[in-house]
């Protein structure tokens, strides 16, 4: 019952998302960010770093006025929105999460962020429910995204369809 | 009494596809234009109903040429609805209500001539086509240049107005849009050959009806007459209902496409996912599977699934490869990944050493797209399962 009701509630935050946030056509995860920023009420910054072996390959950190997720700049940009909205669904669901860098490893991997900044990465690789909640997100939002992708993308295009297609 | 029945079942399928269009009204996100949409399937049942010869027989027991004042005014009452279809879709509500409602007062307008010259005490007996009589009662012509102005400029409006439409539509909508585009375009062409009769009959002063000396029509385009009279309407009709069948099964038929599509692709990716993921088992442990989604039937999401896993997996690979000699290859791409996967089976240590190398695909920079980077990963699926096929363990 209770992993039910994670799941629901994780699939009634997608859908809040999808209805009042709304995702932009053609999809971009910056023009998306663009549009959840002002609903999430705080900014999101995004810091590319390199993967490398045993590392994870994305992460969040909820800093004091803004969150920042870094993802791996060495994959396909349809991946990296993937692993972003992994983030994003920790973030939504203000997830706990747990330490996984050292400081030397935070340099390593983004020598151009102060170190505070990723100091609290959220392991993908992680079992944990969170980890299947923020998976869970990422996957049902990025398939409401590529559904909606084949639909016209300018309005009257949308309003064409509803009239003489649906 | 095959083209009576034939009307019939038109008819029939106009009012039943009007009472399915009603019916989800308020569930349309454009409801006046749904309205407009009931309006004009109405509208052509009574059409193909009054143009029944069985109908007009019974009709005109009681008003002689009842059936064709009937037909042509229902006629015009589809070309407003058509043209209020379009208005509420090219324009929001607030913008279209005053043009709909100019229309709508030209329809009144036009209706009242109609029964006033229908009506009007004839010298001649009407006999169903007017082209004989014009220049006999002008009353007539009035009747005929009313009736085909209107309903040459209300397609005019609805022609210009869905060329508009079919560049934004999705591709199976787009052929019904032009169906009926083109029935539009043949209906204008229809209503200025109407005045064009009217006029050579007023100027020369001929009596001559359509089809042969009695009048009557043998073949639907055995004459210009005959085109104009029966061969252009039935033409118009067919085209019409042809767009309108293909618009009301686009979304379906957009559906099935793309739910195959995905079947097929989701199918294809199989080889290469099932090698990736049992070679990094660990990209399993990382997400989710698509059983516990809410509906794992969904191939949307499975493909979902099934990209992010592959995916994951190449990047968990990426330090057991060397870089394709040729990006852009699939072949050569696979290849890299079979040896990627044979190395990390052997207990390769990784090429590279941290932090990674970048990840040696086509090209890891390119910000791809989902549906360019899934057709490049079948494509790599392909040639992956001809390497199996070969038996190819080389490393790259």
């Amino acid at each position: 019952m209770e992993l039910q009701r994670l799941r629901d509630e994780c699939e009634g935050l997608v859908e809040a998302v999808v209805t009042e946030v709304g995702l932009p056509r053609p999809w971009s995860i910056n023009a998306f960010l663009d549009r959840l920023e002002p609903w999430h009420g705080r900014e999101i910054d995004l810091c590319a770093v390199r993967w490398a072996v045993g590392e994870s390959t994305g992460g969040w950190q909820r800093r004091g006025d803004h969150d920042v997720i870094a993802y791996p700049e060495n994959t396909t940009g349809a991946h990296q929105d993937h692993i972003i909205c992994h983030e994003l669904g920790h973030m939504l669901q203000q997830h706990e999460g747990q330490c996984v860098l050292s400081v030397a490893e935070a340099r390593a991997i983004a020598p151009s962020l102060s170190l505070t900044a990723l100091g609290h990465l959220l392991q993908r690789a992680d079992q944990a429910q969170e980890e299947r909640d923020a998976e869970r997100f990422a996957t049902l939002l990025l398939t409401y995204a590529h559904a909606d992708a084949s639909r016209p993308a300018t309005e009257l295009g949308r309003r064409v369809e509803a009239t003489f297609g649906l | 009494m095959t083209a009576a029945l034939l009307f019939y079942v038109c008819a029939a399928a106009s009012f039943a596809a009007a009472l399915l269009r009603l019916s989800r009204v308020r569930t349309n996100p454009n409801p006046r234009g749904a309205q407009a949409y009931g309006l004009i399937l109405v509208a052509m049942a009574v059409t193909f109903t009054a143009m029944a010869t069985p109908t007009q027989a019974w009709i005109n027991q009681s008003v002689p040429d009842g059936g064709k004042l009937l037909g042509n005014t229902s006629t015009l009452v589809a070309a407003f609805g058509v043209v209020a279809l379009s208005l509420y879709t090219r324009w929001p509500v607030e913008q279209a209500g005053p043009k709909v409602r100019r229309r709508a007062l030209w329809l009144a307008v036009t209706a009242a001539v109609l029964l006033v010259t229908f009506f009007w005490p004839h010298p001649v007996v009407l006999t169903g086509s007017f082209d004989g009589l014009y220049a006999l009662d002008p009353s007539l012509a009035i009747y005929t240049v009313a009736y085909a102005s209107y309903l040459g400029i209300a397609l005019i409006d609805f022609v210009r107005l869905s060329l508009q439409f079919i560049g934004q539509a999705p591709p199976v909508l787009r052929w019904g849009l032009r169906l009926l585009a083109t029935a539009g375009a043949l209906g204008v062409t229809y209503a200025a050959s109407k005045i064009a009769i009217v006029v050579h009959r007023l100027v020369t002063g001929s009596r001559a009806g359509t089809g042969n000396e009695d009048g009557v029509c043998h073949a639907a385009f055995s004459s210009v007459g005959c085109t104009v009279a029966v061969g252009g309407p039935g033409l118009v009709a067919l085209l019409l209902i042809a767009g309108v069948v293909a618009c009301a099964y686009s979304a379906r038929l957009e559906n099935l496409a793309q739910w195959t599509a995905s079947i097929r692709t989701y199918r294809r990716l199989e080889p290469l996912w099932r090698a990736v993921t049992t070679a990094v088992p660990e990209v399993h442990r990382s997400g989710l599977p698509a059983d516990d989604l809410e509906d794992p039937r969904d191939i949307r999401v499975r493909l979902n699934r099934r990209y992010v896993e592959i995916r994951d997996g190449l990047l968990l690979l990426s330090p057991y490869r060397i870089p394709a000699p040729s990006p852009g290859d699939a072949h050569a791409e696979a290849a890299a990944i079979r040896s990627a996967i044979e190395a990390k089976r052997a207990g390769h240590e990784p090429v590279h050493d941290s932090p990674a190398a970048p990840l040696a695909h086509h090209d890891s920079t390119v910000d791809l797209d989902r549906a360019t980077d899934t057709a490049w990963l079948e494509r790599v699926a392909r040639e992956f399962t001809n390497l199996q096929g070969k038996g190819v363990v080389a490393r790259a």
